[in-house]
This record gives C-alpha cells, structure tokens and sequence, in this order.
C-alpha cells in the first residue's frame, strides 16, 4: 500500500463524535502530500465553530503519526473553500438522509 | 479561530447552572398552578414568570453563555474571578426571590434584590467586557452583545422597579414593567437568534444559508423596544414581526438542511417553532394563559431540552470521555441519550400543549411535569458517563 493511502487510512479511523462518521468521508480532509518521512494534511472543519477543533487537529498529528515511517506531520487548517455537504461521501450522505 | 478546549470554563460551573436551571424548572408546574394570568402584575404571577425565566431559562442561558462565548467570539470570557461565588449569590438570591413572592415576605424579596442586583451587574460586566477585543463580527456576536446590552438595562429597570415599590423613584410603574419585561425577554431572545444561528446549521448540517433575515428579526426587535416609548401596541407589533422573520429564518436554513433524519434534537426544535406560532395566534386572541403555557413549556422548554440532548452530552463526552480516544471503545454522542425516554419526554410535552389547549390546567401540568422527569432521567443517565474511565476499567 502507498505510503499516502496508509494515512488516509488512518484517518479514515478519525470519528466525529457528533455526527458519527469519519472524517475522511465527510470530505474534511482536502489533500495529503507525503515528502519522504513527512507529510503535510490540508484540511477543514465543518464549521468554524467547531468546538472540538483543537481535539481533532491533535487525532489527525496522532494518526499520521501512527503511520509507518511518517516522523512529521504538519497540517494546513484553511477554510476556503468553505466545507459544504456537497463534499460528503455519496454513501455517508445518503446515511444521513436516511 | 478559537475553541472551546483553549477558553473552556470548567464543567463543574456549566453543569452547576443546568443543575440549578432543572430543579427551578421542577418548581414552575407548581407555580404555574398557583398563578392567575388575569392578574398578570400579581406576585402569584410574577412568582411563576421568575421561576421559570430567571430559575430555569437564565440559569441555563447563562451556563451555556460560559460554554458558548469563547467559541462564538474566538476569544476567552473576560474573566471566570468569582464565577463559583457569582453561582452560589445568583442561586441563593433566586431561592429568596420565589420565597418572598410566595409569602409576599419584604425580607426575603429585600435580600433577592440586593444578591440578584450584585449577580447580573458582575455577570453582565465581565460578559460585556468579553467583547472588546473581538475580531469577529458576524450575526451570532452582533446577537450577544445585543443580549447583554439588554440584560443589563432589565437588571437597571428592576432595580427601578424596587425604588418605585419603596416610594423612593416616581415613574410609571406599569411602563416600568413593560419595559423590564421586554428588555429580559430581548435579552433571552437574543440569545436564542444567535445561539440557533451556530447550532441549528451544525447540527442539522446546513450550510450556504443567508442570514437576512435574522439581521431583520433582530432589528425589528430592537425598534420594537424604542416603540414602547411612544405606543406599547407598535412594540407588539414589531415584536411579532421579529417572532414572524426568526421562524422563516429557520425554516429557511432547515430546508438546507442534509440531516434529514428525525430524531431527538429536530423533533423538539420543530416541536418548538409550532409553539412559537401557536403563541402568536393565542396573543392576538387574547387567550394570556394558553399563551403563556404555550410560550414557556412549548416554545422555549422543548427549544431548551434539544439543545441539552446536544450540549450535555458533548461537554460530558469533552471532559470525561475524550481522554480515552484510542484506549478504550468509546461512545458516540448519540450513544449517550436514551432515545425511548427522550421521545417519551417529547409526546407528554406534546400532550401537554394539547391539553392547554382546551384549557386543562391540571392536565396540562401533570403531562409537562411526566415530561420534566423523563428529561431528568436522561440527564441522570448523561452524569454517568463522567465515570466512564472507571466504569470500563472495572468491567
């Protein structure tokens, strides 16, 4: 497996505790770049007012982390473009319709 | 961007505002029994618009303000100095007001005047003084402060009103009311527009709404206050307009909405915004009694109740839970509720209406009251999760 799949991997084991899907599904995680032992995350959140900012960011540098021969983890908060449900995984949304 | 770990007022003074807030909600289906809306500058009725205003919706309030603000405004609160001392006068000076209006006691009521007057003056100060500094100035901010602002002028009108009681100030008391009554409610209302305006998108995911018509509802509102200096009926008026533009607001961000499921939280907000209306349709026939239960224990109680099923949980998962993330199998926070117990809370609520309706006090009141213990079943259960570590650790 490449080394870029593993960490969505592992991020993909990231719940929000309040929606009840993982945070790769809910389209959150915009890019991972691995560059050797280290690997940069673009992400959001989605909402600005997300009261587990702090905790989730600490999970996504856990996770990476946790990954074989990642050493460093750096990630890029940006909220442009802004999250919307458009970026839902089509099952994850058709879940929550439901 | 702030959160809320970076700022979070500890949960034992959140928690402890709930608690308060919950027991004076138990002690409303009495005092509203006890009241006569026909009357409605009567203590009887007083005692029971206290009870449930200040003893259950501003406990409330102001627990979730402690919890709110550092995430609305990206900023910590001004200061928590005092905030346990703050808790303990507002709870005290609570007891005694309800007690001096009950046996109509000058003691009591002098000493829930001077400890009340002492908590909102501090709480109001250092939530006013959270904003400066703010870089944020979106609806939900505009909203708190708005909220504040009119806090703190129905804290200056009941002091008014106690001198005017004691012969020691000469205006109108019966404007006096008016405008102590419609400056609390403001302040409560504006809580609720810009509390809804973050919660309702996040937790029924929503998103791209536009805000027009919050901004419009709470402008209205605010027109509405300058209205009773000239005539009291154009207050009203712009009042219900602003009730009006806040209910098509939600609709508006609801039919955005991609949680469509209904459950627990959607159930009550949906149950509550029915209220609303009823309430504007049973004011503008005059029906004081039905409009009053209707406004209290359908409107702003079950508006209330969804957002515990939320926030309590969540701090509770926060504070207790989170910490063993990766260790232990933890739940979600829709694990937590009760969801047979919640739904049951919400049919009685809803029978509870209905009965009212037709004018069935007593029924009424035993309904909400069966309501209220179910809802305080849930939070029961929602304490025992901050025992979570060792509860797994001894299975």
């Amino acid at each position: 497996m490449k080394k870029i799949d593993e960490v969505y991997e592992a991020l993909s084991k990231i719940i929000d505790p309040e929606i009840g899907f993982d945070i790769v599904s809910l389209g959150l995680i915009y890019d991972v770049t691995v560059t050797n032992s280290s690997v940069e995350i673009k992400m959001t959140l989605s909402t600005k007012s997300c009261p587990l900012h702090d905790m989730i960011l600490s999970w996504v540098q856990t996770a990476a982390l946790g990954v074989d021969g990642i050493e460093k983890c750096d990630i890029d908060l940006v909220w442009e473009p802004a999250w919307n449900v458009d970026m839902i995984n089509h099952e994850v949304r058709k879940k929550l319709k439901d | 961007m702030m959160s809320i770990g970076a700022f979070a007022p500890p949960f034992r003074l959140v928690g402890g505002y709930f608690a308060v807030g919950v027991m004076f909600l138990v002690i409303c289906v009495f005092t509203f029994w006890n009241a006569d809306f026909d009357i409605m500058l009567s203590l009887n009725s007083a005692l029971f618009f206290h009870t449930f205003l200040l003893g259950f919706v501003i406990s409330i309030i102001i627990g979730a303000l402690y919890q709110l603000v550092s995430v609305i405004l990206e900023k910590p609160f001004f200061t928590l100095k005092f905030a346990y001392l703050n808790f303990f006068v507002f709870t005290i000076g609570v007891i005694s007001l309800l007690l001096g209006m009950y046996f109509e006691n000058l003691i009591f009521l002098n000493i829930a005047g001077i400890l009340l007057m002492i908590f909102f003056l501090y709480f109001c100060t250092v939530y006013l003084l959270s904003f400066i500094g703010c870089k944020v100035w979106n609806f939900s901010v505009i909203s708190l402060l708005c909220s504040g602002i009119f806090l703190l002028f129905g804290i200056l009108c009941a002091l008014a009103l106690v001198l005017v009681l004691n012969g020691r100030l000469d205006i109108d008391f019966s404007f006096l009311v008016s405008l102590h009554i419609y400056l609390v409610f403001g302040s409560v209302y504006f809580v609720i527009l810009g509390a809804s305006s973050v919660l309702i998108p996040m937790f029924s995911l929503a998103h791209k709404s536009k805000f027009y018509l919050y901004y419009l509802s709470g402008i209205s509102y605010v027109l509405g206050f300058f209205a009773l200096f000239y005539e009291i009926k154009f207050s009203e008026i712009l009042a219900i307009i602003s009730v009006i533009l806040f209910v098509l607001q939600v609709i508006m961000i609801l039919q955005k909405r991609i949680r469509k499921k209904f459950e627990y939280w959607s159930l009550n907000i949906y149950f509550s915004f029915i209220c609303l209306i009823l309430g504007v349709i049973y004011f503008y026939f005059g029906e004081s009694e039905k409009l009053i239960f209707t406004l209290s224990f359908g409107f702003l109680y079950s508006f209330i109740v969804a957002h515990l099923y939320k926030i309590l949980p969540f701090l509770i998962w926060y504070n207790y839970i989170s910490k063993f993330v990766g260790k232990l199998k933890i739940p979600m926070l829709d694990d937590m509720i009760m969801k047979k117990v919640a739904y049951m809370s919400l049919a009685f609520n809803v029978l509870a209406i209905f009965f009212s309706g037709f004018g069935f006090r007593l029924s009424a009141l035993i309904l909400i009251f069966i309501s209220i213990v179910l809802l305080i079943t849930n939070i029961i259960n929602f304490f025992r999760y901050t025992k979570f570590g060792q509860l797994k650790k001894g299975k």
